[in-house]
């Protein structure tokens, strides 16, 4: 058995590292590039109808129709082409999981309901083959975040390319990641018809049991709280007794000092409700993900200035009796009401397909400026990291795609690709075996 | 014999359903409700989401100035379409209605397209996919268990879907009979099916079959086979016993005439089936994935005499789609998806792509209820990767599913003859910011965004007003509660363990029924 | 190996479903033709005369003022001048209303519950055990049509007696295990001898769409493989006939086919003598009866039929009678008062009780049945149909006549006419009066003892919902203290005992079961209603009970849940 496993691991090993083909990366390109007859969308500016991109040190150089082009540059011509800040997926675990299935790979979800002290970077597998598939379609920068338990831990920001997870960590930590309790009976799902009494539970017995839920993420951060103010009281009188280092509090330390920012993974409007009332109560600052209802309670999220990552946006709707566009059309009420937005797929495997769903989300009423927005812009000021990336901008970070037209159309081909500077190949485990195979006689 | 049966009841059954078609019929704003009903029975009998106006088909209804990709040869602009009584009558341009009465709908700007075709489905069927205790459970059929009312079907029109093949589950090396049907949500069921559809039966290679009741490892109780060598063994034993049979069946027909004491063998209907599928009277589905069991099965149909209409899923088709090619059998197969377990491993976006230019005719299919409402969307997907033009890509999910079914003759592309199933779509059915405006079934409309939009209102009013009388009774007491809400067995839930599904995350991920 | 057992399993559940040895066949018949002639009418040494009542002969025949005289457990005589026998007993009459004893159409009174089935657990140990146990046992899933509901019933019970308290005086009764669960049996619900109660039998043969609870626990296992294995059934019942008659004609030479009990038991249905009695609620079901009864050319009865309105024209063309549930869809008790629901199941609760009334409209014939409902209830329902459009003539006749005529028996039973059994139900006031309570009640010319406390009134409310203040105290202490509850198992009945007590501010209570014993928690009392969980292991798994009841005086009536398992109606009172 153990043999067994053993050489199942090895499979499993060699085919991954058939898919993570070496990359020239590393943690910034010295290389320059300049990037020209470009159509350039720079997302935060107006579009450059023709112009050039300029590219050194990793780092967006010089943005503009009439850029000088540095000499020791690489040129690319760009002509009938158009540039892209590089699209973010907030929300997956990329890096995380490899097969479905096969339990050995999977690092998503840790046991136990108090997992604040994990770092979900520490488990970033460079070399997953899931991170090419994505990047090949434009995708530079993920949210990668851990699933288990109520607290289920710390994401980062990881750039799609490098050759450890430390150079392809944009930003880490980024958040504390929540499970928030369901008291949802019926709705909530999607996928499948249920019938009108989904939950094997009664209702009595699930809102009473998120209710205790809820309260033990309250008593888990009091006591958080409780552990920061005899440090801090320690720190000041260092005759009084020692304390214990607990790390699970201490990484919720900058939680309960609204330094660090939650993700509440909830879906139904009651259930964001009684989040933001959480949140109040506990003093956090708090970001909604998942959010199929939150257009019901679009207003409260805009008082409260609470920002939502909606996704995906390709599922059923959460009740029977929703209208059946519901899930497509939350962005463009989310955006009507003001309520800052951004896209993701809560998945990894599928990550490429984000611009869908952003798209699906501008076919049902959001601006096709604001779709993009959110796949750029908006997550890079969600995630504290506009300064960084989110915008062609001199002094960004050089993640870029270059295309044959809008990126959130299907048809639409990338035909460059560059992470942290570095011209990023656009193969991946599946363009190669398809070369393999077109090849076959 | 069998057959003519069939028909008669058929016949008598979509007979008397008109008779109550009034009844079940979902209502309708136009519809004007007979008086002595009416006061019993305000809202005749929708299901939960009421599907829009199906008004009685008018004999004519003409479609103007649209863009029309035909799926069958090439795109006509500013074209027309003549329907009439449920058919294609004309396309092309400046078309006319003779009826005075035509219901005449101006798509100027539109784009419209066959209605979509979904090859593998699981939609609107009541109880479990698998009947999971046998490995070969060829006589159970899903136009038994087809639910007219599922929510989803709706949903599934809002996104052009027109025609499903539905199928068994895949937990059983020999699964059941399938159906394949248009989605006429408000008609009773038996005006669903495809009548002159190929009967068809759903097999399964790889690790669903193979797992399939394999309980853990400190169980004993496992069903054979649990290796890929062993689904072989079950089908071929499997075909050996239905040959018996037909043999048996062979030598009665033979010698009842003469033979007093000749009496009808007992009727198998796991054997009825199989031997339908060496007769050449049932197709052959099969759910596969990986190189070496879709060749196996080829193989095997070669040798034991069947032929595999359709290989599902078969995401490493492009491995071998030149022997698929030669077998003449269709792939049907994801536009992306990958990865959710071992034999999904080496699935690539370029399969359908590879396999249509090596001559194997393909269908992009859904395997889920949501997928399946944008089917359009997923067959874009194919020019994206691996090249394929336009009209290739809209063949996916429309000619090509019909061939695959054997019902290209009656639909699948914007034909003269052909039934009017149409999908009208707001922009280009491949641009990501398309919207299905309206779905058509044989000449009437079954999905209406702005009926849909309007409806909304209607919907939540008579919600609140349900919900305002049941209070009041309540308050009365003429209306008792019942118990706590019940424990229900979620549908298939079981399977869907068993099948490994670990990659489901409910709360937020797409969910396929059976892979 | 793998492939030897498989094939076995493979025989053993898909060829010849029932092939065993059979030494059954004649004995049946033999107890089949004894069940045949009811002797149960001559015990009462009395006659009785009903007095200056209104008398509803029949739907739409009143006699406003009259007499009815039964002697011998027959209706000797019935009108406005009629003259009473001396030795007759009076029953003052005036302002009482006289009905032929109500019919309930289908239940399973008297039957012994079947040997439990291990609940469905998903996993480990039970979940293999339960397999091995769906695969040894396949009748549990299967049924047995030779099984006969006269041969199974055991007289008396408190099912029956609370069934008789509203003026039910006779039900078609079956067992209601397997898909094929046997052949039903129309009883008077009163004597001590099984064989007594029988008025007809077998009345019919019950089917339903039930499958296997596991997946991998034997076929069928889901409801298409339900369909098929009927299906199946039937024509392996066709090749029965086809051996029988080969071999009863030709004897030399032909093989002798194996006698088997359950295929012979299907050949009256076969040849259209014995209805099928499909149980079958929603349309979709009642289309795969109907095609199923086309296919084998059976005589059905559908039985259930909530929506069967939908079905109204269909049912009404094909002559399908229909024995129609007024089970109505609820709302769930415990569902919060604003909580929505999708409209499919709103509209559904507001459309099953004008189904009655559609169906008469169609003109098809129908009976009523209680379904799952506690007999307060079944009245309660059918006269919501009658508020609903139904007529109360129409109404009547479902409840009697029609009832007796759909089982054979509309020359015994159904309507006030002399030399018909005397069953009669005594109202206080009309039957389509809420709080009318049954007077009287004779079976078989028998007077009955009626239970003494009146039928619970019918259920409102919710939990936490009602009264507020002294009214809730008041509950509150009623509610406190010790209860004798009987709960309604597949087991059988089972008698369980109810601790409530109140510490201070706060509950305690415990459950003593013969299964064991439990602590409750999370106990709420409050406008008459009781709501607490208990933890109870079963088979090494705790699993959480819920327990609602609602307190009316001092009885107490409610539900178990058993998550995964099931809910389990209980009644009970306290003692003293």
């Amino acid at each position: 058995m153990i043999n067994k496993i053993k050489v199942f691991f090895t499979l499993l090993l060699l085919m991954v590292s058939l898919a993570g083909a070496p990359l020239n990366t590393a943690a910034q390109s010295n290389e320059t590039y300049a990037i020209r007859n470009a159509r350039i969308v720079t997302v935060t500016g107006a579009v450059i109808e023709k112009g050039t991109v300029v590219i050194a040190k990793g780092k967006i150089a010089a943005v503009g129709a009439n850029v000088s082009v540095p000499s020791k540059a690489r040129v690319i011509d760009a002509t009938g082409l158009s540039v892209y800040p590089g699209l973010i997926d907030s929300g997956t675990t990329l890096g995380l999981e490899e097969i479905g299935s096969v339990a050995g790979g999977q690092d998503t979800a840790e046991i136990g309901d108090n997992n604040a002290n994990l770092q979900v970077i520490v488990a970033v597998n460079p070399s997953s083959s899931h991170l090419p598939v994505a990047r090949v379609n434009g995708i530079t920068t993920a949210l990668t975040a851990p699933q288990g338990g109520l607290i289920a831990g710390q994401s980062a920001l990881i750039n799609l390319a490098g050759w450890t997870w430390k150079e392809m960590a944009l930003k880490t930590p980024v958040a504390m990641h929540i499970n928030f309790p369901t008291g949802d009976g019926a709705g909530g799902r999607g996928g499948f018809d249920f019938g009108p009494i989904a939950n094997p539970r009664s209702l009595v017995e699930i809102r009473r049991e998120q209710d205790k839920q809820i309260d033990k993420l309250k008593t888990i951060l009091n006591e958080a709280k409780i552990y920061g103010e005899a440090k801090d009281a320690k720190a000041q009188d260092s005759t009084l007794p020692k304390l214990d280092v607990d790390l699970k509090k201490e990484a919720l330390l900058p939680v309960v000092r609204g330094q660090m920012p939650v993700v509440i993974e909830v879906q139904m409007a009651r259930d964001i409700k009684k989040a933001l009332e959480f949140a109040d109560e506990m003093k956090l600052k708090i970001i909604i993900s998942g959010g199929v209802e939150a257009y019901k309670v679009a207003d409260l999220l805009k008082a409260k200035n609470i920002p939502v990552i909606i996704g995906p946006v390709l599922r059923f709707p959460a009740n029977e009796d929703d209208a059946y566009d519901a899930p497509f059309t939350n962005a463009s009420q989310l955006m009507k009401a003001g309520v800052k937005i951004a896209f993701q797929t809560s998945d990894s495997a599928n990550s490429r397909n984000l611009p869908y769903h952003a798209g699906m989300a501008a076919a049902f009423g959001l601006s096709k400026e604001d779709a993009l927005k959110a796949l750029t812009i908006y997550p890079a000021e969600i995630w504290g990291v506009a300064d960084k990336i989110g915008s062609i901008e001199v002094g960004k970070v050089a993640n870029l795609i270059i295309t044959d037209g809008d990126p959130l159309e299907i048809i639409t081909q990338i035909k460059h690709l560059f992470i942290n500077g570095h011209q990023v190949p656009l193969t991946s485990r599946h363009t190669e075996l398809y070369e393999k195979y077109k090849a076959r006689p | 014999m069998k057959k003519v049966d069939a028909i008669i009841s058929i016949a008598l059954a979509l007979l008397l359903s008109f008779a109550t078609s009034a009844q079940s019929l979902p209502h309708t704003a136009t519809q004007v409700t007979p008086k002595s009903n009416a006061a019993i029975l305000k809202q005749p009998l929708a299901a939960s989401a009421a599907p829009p106006t199906n008004a009685p088909a008018a004999k004519e209804l003409l479609i103007t100035n649209a863009t029309i990709l035909t799926a069958s040869h090439g795109t006509i602009k500013n074209g027309s379409i003549l329907v009439r009584d449920g058919k294609i009558a004309a396309v092309g341009a400046n078309l006319k209605a003779t009826d005075a009465n035509a219901v005449v709908i101006d798509a100027t700007g539109k784009f419209i397209t066959p209605g979509i075709i979904d090859c593998h489905s699981h939609t609107a069927v009541e109880g479990a996919i698998n009947e999971g205790s046998l490995s070969v459970t060829s006589m159970v059929r899903i136009q038994d268990v087809l639910d007219p009312y599922a929510v989803n079907v709706y949903r599934e029109l809002a996104g052009g879907l027109v025609t499903c093949n539905i199928l068994h589950g895949s937990a059983n090396s020999i699964g059941g009979q399938n159906a394949v049907v248009k989605l006429k949500k408000g008609k009773p069921v038996e005006e669903w099916f495809i009548q002159d559809a190929m009967p068809g039966i759903k097999f399964a290679l790889g690790e669903n079959p193979k797992r399939s009741n394999n309980l853990g490892a400190n169980v004993t109780q496992r069903r054979y086979p649990a290796t890929r060598m062993g689904v072989e063994e079950t089908i071929r034993e499997a075909f050996i016993k239905a040959k018996d049979y037909m043999r048996e069946w062979q030598e009665y027909e033979a010698k009842k005439a003469n033979d007093p004491q000749a009496i009808a063998p007992r009727r198998d209907l796991q054997l009825d089936a199989l031997v339908e599928i060496l007769q050449g009277k049932r197709y052959v589905h099969s759910h596969c994935y990986r190189e070496d069991e879709i060749l196996m099965l080829l193989e095997l149909g070669d040798e034991v005499g069947f032929h595999v209409q359709t290989l599902q899923h078969v995401l490493e088709g492009y491995k071998v789609a030149k022997e698929i090619a030669a077998h003449q059998t269709g792939g049907s197969t994801f536009a992306d998806w990958w990865a959710y377990k071992l034999e999904a491993y080496d699935a690539i976006p370029y399969n359908a792509a590879l396999m249509t230019q090596r001559g194997v005719i393909t269908s992009i299919n859904s395997d889920s209820d949501e997928h399946a409402r944008r089917l359009y969307l997923e067959a874009a997907k194919t020019m994206k990767y691996g090249g394929l033009t336009e009209e290739q890509a809209l063949r996916q999910v429309t000619l090509n599913p019909a061939i695959q079914l054997g019902i290209d003759k009656r639909t699948g592309s914007i034909e003269v003859g052909k039934d009017a199933d149409f999908a009208i779509f707001s922009a280009h059915p491949f641009s990501v910011y398309t919207m299905v405006e309206m779905t058509i079934i044989e000449g009437e409309v079954y999905f209406d965004r702005k009926q849909d939009l309007e409806r909304r209102v209607a919907l939540k009013k008579e919600k609140e007003e349900l919900m305002k009388k049941e209070r009041e009774m309540r308050q009365k007491g003429h209306m008792p509660t019942g118990r706590p809400a019940q424990p229900q067995p979620l549908p298939g839930a079981i399977d869907e363990e068993l099948l490994d599904h670990g990659h489901i995350k409910p709360e937020t991920q797409e969910v396929r029924n059976d892979q | 190996m793998a492939n030897f057992s498989l094939s076995l399993v493979r025989r053993i559940t898909t060829r010849r479903p029932w092939r065993f040895a059979a030494l059954f066949l004649a004995l049946t018949a033999l107890a089949l033709a004894f069940l045949h002639t009811p002797t149960a009418q001559l015990d009462s040494p009395y006659a009785y005369a009903i007095k200056d009542a209104q008398i509803i002969v029949s739907a739409g025949k009143i006699i406003r003022k009259g007499t009815v005289v039964i002697r011998n457990g027959f209706i000797t005589d019935v009108g406005e001048n009629i003259k009473i026998p001396a030795d007759a007993r009076i029953i003052e009459g005036a302002g009482t209303f006289v009905y032929a004893g109500f019919i309930d159409g289908y239940t399973n009174l008297g039957i012994p519950a079947a040997p439990p089935q291990t609940p469905g657990s998903a996993s480990g140990g039970n979940r293999q055990a339960a397999i091995a146990a769906a695969q040894a046992q396949p009748d549990a899933t299967h049924g047995d049509p030779s099984e006969a509901a006269a041969e199974q019933i055991k007289p008396g019970g408190a099912s029956v007696e609370e069934e008789r308290s509203v003026g039910v005086t006779t039900a078609l009764t079956s067992s209601k295990q397997g898909i094929f669960a046997g052949q039903s049996a129309l009883i008077n619900l009163a004597g001590d001898e099984a064989a007594k109660l029988v008025v007809r039998a077998p009345v019919s043969l019950t089917v339903q769409f039930s499958t296997g609870r596991f997946f991998g626990g034997g076929y069928p296992g889901s409801l298409m493989g339900t369909v098929a294995f009927i299906r199946q059934t039937f024509y392996d019942a066709i090749h029965y006939r086809d051996e029988v008659e080969r071999y009863n004609k030709t004897k030399r030479g032909v093989p002798r086919p194996e006698s088997d009990k359950k295929l012979a038991a299907l050949q009256p249905a076969l040849r259209g003598e014995m209805p099928v009695f499909f149980i079958a609620n929603s349309d979709n079901d009642i289309r795969r009866a109907l095609q199923i009864a086309d296919e084998f050319k059976l005589k059905p009865i559908i039985g259930g039929a909530l929506y069967g309105y939908r079905l109204a024209a269909t049912l009404k063309a094909k002559n399908i009678p229909v024995v129609l549930s007024v089970d109505f869809p609820q709302r769930p008790s415990d569902w919060p008062e604003d909580e929505e629901e999708p409209l499919r199941v709103l509209r559904a609760r507001a459309e099953t009780p004008k189904g009655a009334a559609l169906l008469a409209q169609a003109g098809v014939k129908f009976a009523f049945t209680s379904g799952s409902l506690r007999p307060a209830d079944f009245l309660n329902n059918i006269r919501r149909a009658v508020e609903n459009g139904l007529s109360k003539d129409d109404a009547l006749k479902a409840l009697t006549s029609n009832a007796a005529e759909l089982f054979g028996v509309g020359e015994q039973l159904g309507t006030i006419e002399t030399g018909k059994i005397a069953n009669l139900v005594v109202l206080s006031d009309e039957l389509w009066a809420r709080d009318a309570t049954v007077k009287h009640l004779f079976i078989d010319g028998n007077p009955i003892e009626l239970k003494k406390e009146p039928p619970t009134p019918p259920r409102t409310g919710k939990p936490g919902q009602g009264a507020q203040g002294t009214k809730d105290a008041a509950a509150e202490i009623n509610a406190l203290g010790e209860w004798e509850l009987v709960v309604k198992s597949p087991q059988g009945d089972m008698a369980v005992k109810l601790l409530l007590q109140k510490d201070g501010n706060n509950f305690s209570g415990a459950l003593h079961t013969p299964l064991g014993d439990a602590a409750l928690r999370d106990i709420s009392i409050s406008g008459g209603q009781v709501r607490a969980i208990a933890s109870i292991n079963i088979d090494g798994q705790a699993i959480e009970a819920t327990l609602s009841g609602t307190i009316a005086g001092n009885s107490m009536h409610g539900t178990i849940l058993l998550p995964q398992i099931g809910a389990f109606d209980f009644t009970g009172s306290k003692p003293k």
